[in-house]
């Protein structure tokens, strides 16, 4: 391999905020969690399944998923998670968070002292 | 009683993730390792679980340990060699329909088949349960999947059978009201296009059985779940313990249970499982009508 040592390492909490992204389009199990963010990312967004497993249950704890057991594509028991209404209100105030970061990450990376 | 699924979940991506590479063009037992090697991580993700789930309030201690040993088999099972259990039922033969020499257009076959009642009739909404086992690098693995047919009776597991690889299927069809079948098929060099695994359902009769304690008091809540069956004439049918639980009844106040899967004169073999305790089979044969006592201590 080994796979893992080439992924790039995300931001701390950035973990959740991305599952409950990918949710937002419907329930989907771990397993297409994982394959939605490596293809949408570009390979660049590789979760490690030692991850994203604890922070599906950590989401679901607090009650911004739950899960139902239901037929994968392929007819074998799957895992469903989706996002509860309080999730959804959560994925808001997660996501203007994040913009606001980023803004201020995009601020701080372009600035230029101004040449007197 | 308290399920655990961590367990299934992870075997689950674990198996996608198999099934993509193979996909991707690597050999199944190629596949396998490299599956292995992404779930490196899995003594983080125990210890974790353990941390965020398994300390609910709604979990006691003991059950919370319970899980955690559960996990770590279900997590080690992974990586070791797991020894079959097992009946044979009918044997299918194969039939060849493609071009030996040729590889597989397809890396993973799909399996299909169509189920019919004693009149040839298509017999939609009945479950098909099949049992996959295959040897990815010498060792043993077995898995469940389950399915309902459609209007026409036909069921389908998609992209479920490495083309190029031994294997063997255990398919049983169940629909109450008619008796259970199962085939077995064992492909030991596979050569070419999998041929569908029909079966064909008889009647069934109706049999109770009255569960009592050896006092002659009636058992509650007992858990029942067929588990073979030998008609008069033909072969026998067997339903895996693996994956059945979806067929399971439970026994009323008058420890009664009604089961709708077996014909009159069936050599019957039935799973058993009190509140607060372990699994057992008992064996009976079924009657044309009346009921059939069952005695648990």
């Amino acid at each position: 391999m080994n796979e893992q040592s080439e992924r790039n390492p995300l931001p701390q909490g950035s973990l959740d905020l991305l599952i409950l992204r990918t949710l937002l389009s419907g329930p989907k199990h771990g397993y297409a969690i994982a394959r939605h963010l490596k293809e949408v990312s570009e390979q660049v967004i590789l979760v490690e399944e030692g991850s994203l497993y604890p922070a599906l249950h950590r989401l679901e704890r607090r009650g911004w998923v739950d899960s139902d057991w239901g037929p994968s594509e392929s007819n074998r028991r799957a895992k469903y998670y989706q996002l509860t209404p309080v999730g959804r209100k959560q994925l808001e105030i997660e996501t203007e968070a994040w913009r606001r970061m980023q803004a201020a990450v995009f601020k701080v990376m372009t600035y230029r002292p101004s040449i007197s | 009683m308290t399920t655990i699924n961590a367990g299934d979940e992870l075997l689950f991506h674990f198996r996608e993730l198999v099934k993509e590479k193979i996909l991707a063009g690597q050999s199944f037992d190629d596949a396998w390792n490299a599956a292995e090697e992404n779930f490196g991580s899995l003594r983080r993700y125990e210890d974790e679980c353990r941390e965020i789930r398994l300390r609910d309030k709604l979990f006691p201690g003991r059950i919370a340990v319970g899980a955690l040993v559960v996990m770590a088999l279900m997590i080690t099972w992974l990586s070791f060699e797991v020894r079959s259990v097992g009946h044979s039922g009918e044997v299918l033969a194969q039939t060849i329909s493609a071009t030996a020499g040729k590889p597989a257009s397809n890396p993973l076959q799909n399996l299909s088949g169509q189920v019919l009642d004693k009149d040839d009739r298509p017999l939609k909404e009945a479950r098909v349960l099949l049992i996959l086992k295959t040897w990815p690098n010498d060792r043993y693995q077995q898995e469940d999947f389950d399915t309902v047919t459609d209007s026409d009776g036909r069921y389908r597991f998609e992209a479920l059978v490495p083309a190029s690889e031994r294997h063997a299927v255990m398919v049983v069809a169940y629909k109450a009201g008619h008796a259970f079948r199962s085939k077995y098929d064992y492909v030991k060099r596979p050569t070419g296009k999998r041929e569908d695994v029909n079966l064909q359902l008889p009647n069934a009769n109706e049999v109770t059985l009255i569960i009592k304690n050896e006092n002659g008091k009636p058992k509650s809540g007992v858990e029942v779940r067929p588990s073979l069956r030998k008609p008069k004439s033909g072969e026998e049918s067997v339903i895996y313990f693996q994956g059945s639980e979806t067929l399971t009844s439970s026994s009323d106040d008058q420890g009664k249970v009604k089961l709708n899967c077996f014909e009159a004169g069936d050599q019957a073999e039935v799973y058993l499982k009190q509140a607060d305790g372990e699994w057992q089979s008992k064996k009976f044969k079924v009657p044309a009508e009346g009921n059939v006592p069952i005695n648990l201590p």
